[in-house]
């Protein structure tokens, strides 16, 4: 046990002193932070200035009637003059390709009378505007000529309004006190959840694989296992490089967290200003179309309705399961597969060769993962339930399986299993192992493999 | 009671046969020669004898017990492929080897120091291992290999890949190891060092031992009762003088001398062959043609292939 001690320590300190490892573990959370923060500047805005030139063969939009009754009675202002988008408006039909070419534009928007008739826009546009503008652009189109249509049928639009309305469907549980159910947005916990064991059991189960390659090419393996047992110096490497996995991902979570809280907190005064603008604060100028505050009470009761949702989602989380079971699963998932990449290691001379025993030990794992995304449209499947007992897929369906809510002995059978296979698995790849690492020259075969593992002795 | 015994002991890989009734002893504080042609079985009588792998049948004894996994600590190896990991320091590995052969953290360091030092290599310490040149890495290897002090120490091709100087080196070290009580296996094919150093041997060939026994023992049973005389003379003398009473092998010239190989024949001794010579040739000088390990192994093996 002494001897299994020191080898664990060589490996983790090995690896832990590296440069790569440092340069690893800093840049990760910078980069994970600047993404987070770069999503976020990336969904608030659009640093690129687009101006929009927006034609309209019928000139409704333009002119008078549309634009007449939305001053009668909506207190909304639509195509609103920001810091990165401005409207221009025409009557008629413009020459698209003409007008990008001059270069006034970014983009060019042409209305015809299909567009009133069937709501059909065509935007002409070298490089497409950012998705939160098109849909500004789209929305305030939409409301226009559902304006105008409602005003041509002589309908007043608040009738038109009440009459159109989107149905709302939801899902109560009558068991958990008539509750919205949010399987689906749970699913989407677990499975992020799921996404760092794959990630984890593929980069440290490859790390294993390589430093027993290593090992066995530089033909130190032989002088080791004359002092310890193939067997402890195969869980040695496991245990030590999964350690190493631990250690850079709490080092990972403490830094992304303090990185994205910080560099949101920073930016949070710039976010405030800019949803000021898109919620229509700013004034517009020159063309023409009238400004005021757009958020209306109903709207105001969605965000407030929509963020009590989230609340809500994140209550229902049993989170001490959850992170119980990440613990859990990713410690027996990754012995299982560490141990499988430590005997593919032991088998082959070369990095070339792994390729053919890699691939039956990729699969299960990619297919879980496939799973696992699966689950996120169909959460309460029978496909989850099977391959969350299934010891190879079960480390990263059960995590989704775990967010959603699972029932006790469905857990217990699914822990149970993965124990008893891992002990499995990690006495096959022993066998393998202790035969691979003394022999070398050509790559096995599978009939080889079957061999070194019923070889006694 | 011999350090390391080895009985009837059978190994098979598969269809082949690696070890097939293989029986060695090894007495205290000696050195013995474990020889045979490439692929005969000394690879894995020694991997058997460090517990990397186990016979099929048959029985180790260490010190007249039977072989078992605390025995790791008493036997230092040097296997013929061997290597470092390149990333580690010297210093570093040579702590992370010895402690892996039980020393503790500060017996290690004690003791490393001591060896660099004779080594004149204490500025290596924290040197990475793949700066070193391959010979480095061999002095290195060998440090690693006898720093726990093991009673039982087996060097397969220890030789290899160093110069000629620090081969001298090793050797010397054994010839000091011995001297204080170690008892050392060696596997190699360089013949002159078995002369030099092995007291026994065993020949392994086909997995199995062919020849065994006294390098003394053997050399004098390889006797063919041949000498050689240089001699100053015509060949028609040499032929009158020999007559039918010996064997004339061969004739020739060597640095404008005549050579003559005789072997005795019957009860006949040195003494009636050199009477026969005295009164017609003037000899330069007498040699009995004592054939060295090289030819012996040679012999036995070639040998061995015919009989099959």
């Amino acid at each position: 046990m002494n001897k299994i001690g020191l080898i664990i320590k060589r490996e983790y300190l090995n690896k832990v002193r590296k440069k790569s490892f440092l340069v690893m573990t800093v840049f990760g959370p910078v980069i994970f932070g600047a993404m987070i923060i770069g999503a976020v500047m990336l969904a608030a805005s659009d640093t690129t200035y687009h101006k929009i030139l927006i034609a309209d063969d019928l000139g409704y939009l333009v002119e008078d009637e549309v634009m007449l009754y939305e001053q009668e009675h909506i207190d909304r202002p639509r195509f609103r003059n920001s810091e990165n988008v401005g409207y221009e408006f025409r009557k008629g039909t413009v020459d698209a390709k003409a007008e990008l070419a001059t270069e006034a534009y970014t983009a060019v928007v042409q209305l015809t009378e299909v567009s009133y008739t069937d709501g059909k826009v065509e935007m002409f546009a070298e490089k497409a505007p950012s998705m939160s503008v098109q849909n500004n652009i789209r929305n305030d189109i939409e409301d226009a000529l559902e304006l105008y249509r409602a005003k041509k049928n002589q309908i007043p639009i608040e009738t038109y309004r009440s009459i159109r309305q989107s149905v709302e469907f939801n899902i109560i549980k009558p068991s958990e006190g008539d509750k919205k159910d949010h399987t689906g947005e749970k699913a989407m916990i677990g499975f992020a959840f799921a996404l760092i064991i794959y990630f984890f059991i593929f980069f440290y189960g490859v790390q294993v694989m390589r430093g027993v390659m290593e090992e066995k090419t530089n033909r130190i393996v032989e002088v080791i296992i004359s002092s310890v047992k193939p067997f402890q110096l195969m869980m040695g490497k496991v245990i030590g490089i999964g350690l190493v996995g631990l250690t850079q991902f709490v080092i990972w979570v403490v830094l992304t967290g303090l990185i994205s809280t910080f560099g949101l907190g920073a930016y949070q005064q710039k976010l405030v200003t800019m949803q000021m603008e898109n919620m229509g604060v700013s004034v517009n100028s020159g063309s023409g179309i009238i400004q005021a505050p757009n958020m209306s009470a109903d709207e105001m009761e969605n965000a407030a309705a929509y963020q009590n949702e989230i609340l809500e989602i994140i209550y229902e989380v049993p989170w001490i399961d959850v992170l119980f079971s990440f613990v859990f699963f990713f410690i027996g998932g990754y012995l299982i597969y560490a141990s499988l990449f430590a005997a593919i290691g032991a088998a082959v001379d070369q990095e070339t060769d792994t390729q053919q025993f890699m691939l039956p030990v990729t699969i299960p794992l990619i297919f879980a993962y496939l799973v696992s995304v699966m689950m996120i449209g169909n959460p309460e499947g029978n496909m989850g339930t099977i391959f969350s007992i299934v010891p190879l897929t079960s480390p990263i369906v059960m995590m989704v399986k775990t967010a959603i809510g699972v029932s006790i002995w469905l857990k217990l059978l699914s822990m149970a299993v993965l124990v008893v296979s891992f002990i499995f698995f990690i006495w096959l790849a022993g066998r393998i192992y202790r035969v691979g690492i003394l022999m070398f020259g050509k790559k096995p075969t599978y009939k080889e493999l079957w061999k070194w593992i019923r070889y006694n002795g | 009671m011999y350090t390391l015994e080895a009985r009837d002991i059978h190994k098979s890989y598969a269809a082949h046969k690696a070890l097939n009734g293989v029986s060695i002893a090894v007495p205290g504080q000696t050195v013995f020669g474990l020889l045979g042609p490439n692929g005969a079985g000394k690879t894995t009588l020694i991997r058997i004898i460090n517990q990397i792998t186990g016979p099929d049948s048959g029985e180790v004894f260490f010190n007249g017990e039977r072989l078992s996994p605390k025995h790791v600590e008493y036997i230092g190896y040097l296997p013929e492929e061997r290597g470092l990991y390149k990333k580690m320091k010297v210093g570093e590995q040579c702590m992370y080897l010895a402690q892996l052969k039980g020393l503790s953290a500060k017996e290690a360091k004690v003791r490393l120091m001591e060896w660099f030092k004779r080594f004149d290599i204490h500025t290596w310490w924290d040197k990475k291992v793949e700066d070193l040149s391959k010979g480095m890495a061999q002095k290195v290897q060998f440090i690693t290999t006898v720093l726990h002090e093991p009673k039982l120490l087996i060097l397969d091709e220890p030789f290899s890949g160093f110069d000629p100087i620090n081969a001298e080196l090793i050797r010397n070290e054994m010839l000091r190891l011995k001297s204080e009580g170690t008892t050392i296996i060696l596997s190699t094919h360089d013949m002159g060092s078995v002369e030099a150093l092995c007291d026994n041997i065993a020949l392994i060939n086909r997995s199995q031992v062919i020849l065994g026994g006294s390098v003394k023992d053997i050399k004098n049973s390889f006797r063919t009762r041949t000498y050689e005389v240089v001699y100053e003379g015509a060949a028609m003398d040499l032929g009158i003088s020999l007559w039918a009473s010996f064997e004339l092998v061969e004739n020739f010239a060597r640095e404008e001398k005549s050579v003559a190989h005789i072997r005795l024949t019957g009860d006949r001794k040195l003494n009636d062959l050199l009477g026969a010579l005295l009164p017609n040739l003037e000899i330069n000088s007498v040699n009995e043609l004592v054939p060295d390990m090289d030819q012996i192994f040679i012999e036995a093996v070639q040998k061995n292939a015919t009989h099959e």
